[in-house]
């Protein structure tokens, strides 16, 4: 049985061995400690981002009292603000979730020579690649455009 | 019965691992385009400070510090750092699938780890300057209100 694992393992014409092993357990390791600190650094630019715009536009609000108009455009714009915040950051949140899921599937794996959770972990990397290559061609674009301002 | 099973799983195994290899390739593949991307973008941001800085020494503005440059030469070097390292991973896996080369499979999983391992100290590093940075705030803070 247990040559049947390790068969499945080294089916892919290469061998998952021991140094491999060793470098993807550290790589785990790494990249469960980014992710959770990327998380943590989310929650709370979120909650601060959120208070402080709430704090902002109530400020302006008070200013405003008068004119109702300005009171609604106030309010809406604020509502706008938050959301494009909130989106930006469960953008990163799900980007680093699948950093997340990697480390904990390529562990599983490993740890029980379980092909599917080496599969679903190197397919998880590949989805967060995907992700920052996309945001790195975007920024891409801003400098290009920033040096044809210049 | 037991026979059967055995089959399916053997079946199923064999796809799987045709499926890992296509896991590995396209994320090396997308590794090598995330590291040419950073590369792109690293040449233009330093094309970019070039320009700034021919302009500022042109008179228009005031020349940035020393400071200023040290630091911008230093998140240079580190980026490129890691993306040679990033663009290196690609290399290495793409060439240890293609020819089923264990060693320089070996070598493209260990630059993958040393990539999230740089990554990995920036960012303790990082979170130390934030602490002290939040430490330092919390004491003028209370320094502040003592003088009231």
């Amino acid at each position: 049985m247990d040559n049947y694992k390790q068969d499945s393992l080294s089916s892919l014409g290469l061998q998952i061995d021991d140094e491999v092993k060793q470098e993807l357990m550290e790589t785990a390791k790494w990249t469960k400690f980014i992710s959770i600190v990327i998380f943590c650094f989310s929650a709370v630019m979120l909650l601060s981002s959120i208070f402080g715009a709430s704090t902002l536009f109530n400020t302006l609000r008070s200013l405003r009292q008068l004119d109702e108009k300005l009171d609604m455009m106030t309010s809406i714009g604020g509502g706008v603000v938050v959301g494009i915040i909130a989106v930006v950051f469960i953008l990163i949140t799900l980007t680093y979730y699948f950093m997340f899921r990697f480390s904990t599937k390529i562990k599983i794996g490993i740890a029980i020579e379980n092909v599917e959770n080496v599969n679903e972990a190197f397919s998880s990397l590949k989805i967060f690649f995907i992700i920052t290559t996309i945001f790195g061609i975007l920024t891409l674009l801003g400098t290009i455009i920033n040096l044809i301002k210049f | 019965m037991d026979l059967i099973q055995k089959n399916d799983l053997l079946d199923e195994t064999s796809t799987i691992s045709e499926t890992s290899k296509g896991h590995l390739a396209t994320l090396a593949q997308w590794i090598n385009i995330a590291a040419i991307v950073s590369f792109v973008s690293l040449g233009l941001t330093v094309l970019q400070l070039v320009l700034q800085f021919t302009k500022a020494t042109g008179g228009y503005r005031s020349s940035p510090g020393a400071v200023d440059v040290i630091g911008q030469f230093i998140i240079i070097g580190i980026t490129f750092l890691l993306n040679i390292t990033l663009f290196n991973a690609a290399k290495y896996i793409k060439i240890g699938i293609a020819g089923s080369e264990q060693s320089y499979f070996n070598v493209g999983i260990r630059n993958l780890k040393s990539y999230f391992k740089i990554i990995g100290i920036l960012v303790i590093i990082l979170l130390v300057f934030f602490m002290l940075a939040l430490i330092i705030g919390i004491f003028a803070a209370s320094m502040g209100k003592g003088y009231r």
